[in-house]
């Protein structure tokens, strides 16, 4: 079996899950309802190919050649500036008739082959999009002339050794492939493109549904469509390689760092679980504000309050953030989940991490975006920021709300796995105070105290301090009622 | 109108064009099998009017992509009126005669005697 040669797309995550893009010379098809981004998708191929080198023609059967450029223009991919250095053409298949066409008898597609053939001839393309396949075919022939029709098109893309991409409408989401069911059958690589509802958001995701002689990630993954066009979240992004030595720095507070022994690793996600009021966000704002006072660039994705509220949270404790904010290396970002999607946050997060280039992120708390989303959509977006995150080899501290006591055992597989190490603070119920506990659950790469610490709020922050086994022992009811029963 | 060469009308006996008459191109493509018959038809069906009134010709794609793009013309057997105008088209071998003879009879082109 040989592999397929493949151009990449530049289409940001694509060219991961098909493991170096779509084939050479051969034929995509790209299916999806209106308005799931096909020809944003032909379009940022198109420039990329086109600055790469490959001269490639846009044929555009349902937009005219400026509206074709504009939208194109308008995403970054400057095909316009393409168009006049002669590196892409754009071409106008098929105008609107004047008169509607009446058929008698047979026909075929021939002329179109002519007019491809011209083409490649006079510039010399590499590369085709057609914009789209649907369109052109419409009105619609019967079903097996148009099988005839859509082979006679592919193989002359073929014969020409052109790269070509085809778009497609859908009927659906999830049902019928395209409209005109007779396309996937003749292309080697088939992708589609969703925008499906999801509970009461919609949900953009990108699939390969078939790719000849080669492999590929399979099934759904998330994507988005920016100002700078679309972006794919391949959920397992490759490592950045690793570098031999191990780096730890100082979570801000010295008694967390005496639990892992000697501070937290780079480059690692560290999840921190707690019930509400278990200190959860201070321990966030002291992690933060240690990096930013250390001179590293740091972003906190504060979910739950408004700015000003947790400026001034953290102000009470005396850990002042407005002049780290004023001196330009720490960013505090504050979000409301329910009002933006999920895709939308995750090229925020990524769009920051290229702009801001920070190398600790905190996000407070992940929790409040699992409650704006649906499972699915919650798993795909916790995958996605990992991706990214590990993609940019960043340190991130990700705090979940979970029920009290419940710290332990609250966990969905997949959170277990991104973490690199997981944190639990908690209350234990005393006779008069509130006893608040953490623990290291795991840490990968590291040794770590197993046993529970003490965790003050106060001004400063956070102090967390070694509990001696007598001291937790004469501290929570139960156990004293245990020793009293000893007695 | 200016004709690239090569272009010009093949078909004998059509009339010098003029402002009345009906002007009309057959796209064909050499490679195409129902080239042939396309060119049989419409010459069989043009026989029977007054070819004073019409000017014919036919084009191959292959040798003429450009004067496809022209009318934007994607399949073939495409028969196109050029003028007046509208343009007017019918698809196909024209295997029916009925389109090509309401089209022409709708220009006024009359049949001979």
């Amino acid at each position: 079996m040989t592999m397929m040669t493949k151009v990449k797309t530049g289409v940001p995550g694509f060219d991961t899950l098909t493991f170096g893009g779509i084939p050479v010379g051969r034929s995509t098809l790209v299916v999806g309802r209106s308005g799931t981004g096909k020809t944003i998708f032909g379009l940022q191929t198109a420039s990329h190919l086109a600055r790469t080198g490959t001269k490639t023609i846009i044929i555009g059967i349902e937009e005219t050649a400026d509206d074709l450029l504009a939208t194109g223009d308008a995403l970054g991919f400057n095909l316009s500036g393409l168009f006049a250095d002669g590196r892409i053409h754009v071409a106008e298949m098929m105008r609107p008739l004047e008169e509607p066409t009446v058929v008698s008898g047979e026909y075929d597609l021939f002329g179109l082959v002519h007019r491809i053939e011209h083409l490649v001839t006079k510039t010399g393309a590499k590369a085709v999009v057609l914009d789209s396949a649907t369109a052109l075919f419409s009105p619609r022939p019967p079903q097996d002339l148009l099988r005839n029709h859509f082979f006679q098109l592919v193989h002359c893309f073929r014969r020409l050794g052109l790269t070509a991409i085809i778009l497609a409408e859908a009927p659906s989401d999830y049902a019928q492939l395209t409209t005109l069911g007779v396309e996937d059958y003749v292309c080697d690589m088939v992708i589609i493109m969703r925008l499906a509802m999801d509970g009461e958001r919609r949900r953009r995701s990108i699939e390969i549904n078939k790719y000849r002689r080669s492999p590929h990630y399979k099934g759904e993954f998330p994507c988005t469509i920016t100002t700078k066009g679309l972006a794919i979240f391949p959920l397992d992004a490759p490592d950045r390689p690793e570098s031999e030595q191990i780096e730890r720095y100082s979570s801000g507070i010295p008694g967390l760092d005496e639990m892992t022994h000697g501070g937290f690793l780079r480059n690692s996600i560290m999840l921190v679980r707690g019930p509400t009021g278990s200190g959860k966000t201070m321990l966030a704002g002291v992690y933060a504000r240690a990096g930013a006072m250390r001179g590293e660039r740091v972003v906190y994705y504060g979910f739950e309050e408004p700015r000003p509220t947790l400026i001034r949270n953290f102000d009470e404790v005396r850990l002042g953030m407005a002049e780290l904010v004023r001196a330009g290396n720490f960013k505090l970002i504050c979000r409301y989940p329910e009002a933006t999607s999920l895709e939308d946050l995750l090229v925020d997060l990524r769009l920051g991490l290229e702009e801001f280039q920070p190398s600790l992120v905190v996000m407070d708390s992940i929790s409040s975006i699992e409650h704006a989303s649906s499972e699915k959509g919650f798993r795909q977006f916790m995958i996605g920021v990992a991706s990214i995150l590990r993609g940019h080899g960043r340190s991130a501290l990700l705090t979940q709300t979970v029920l009290a006591g419940a710290s332990a055992d609250h966990t969905a597989p997949y959170l277990s796995t991104i973490a690199d190490a997981i944190l639990t603070l908690d209350y234990t119920p005393s006779a008069y105070d509130m006893n608040r506990t953490m623990r290291v659950i795991k840490m990968r790469g590291s040794a770590h105290a197993t046993h529970p610490y003490r965790l003050q709020i106060g001004a400063g922050g956070l102090h967390i301090e070694r509990w001696s086994a007598e001291g937790h022992l004469a501290s929570t009811e139960a156990e004293a009622r245990w020793t009293d029963a000893r007695s | 109108m200016a004709r690239p060469a090569g272009a010009r009308p093949r078909a004998s006996g059509s009339a010098r064009p003029g402002a009345d008459t009906v002007e009309l191109v057959l796209y064909i493509s050499a490679s195409s099998r129902y080239a042939r018959t396309a060119r049989q038809n419409c010459q069989t069906l043009l026989e029977q009017f007054d070819h004073r009134q019409v000017n014919f010709e036919i084009c191959d794609i292959g040798e003429h992509p450009e004067r496809a793009e022209e009318d934007a013309v994607c399949y073939t057997p495409m028969l196109v009126k050029r003028r007046p105008l509208p343009r007017a088209y019918v698809l196909g071998d024209l295997s029916n005669a009925n389109p090509l003879v309401d089209l022409l009879k709708s220009c006024g082109v009359a049949l001979k005697r």
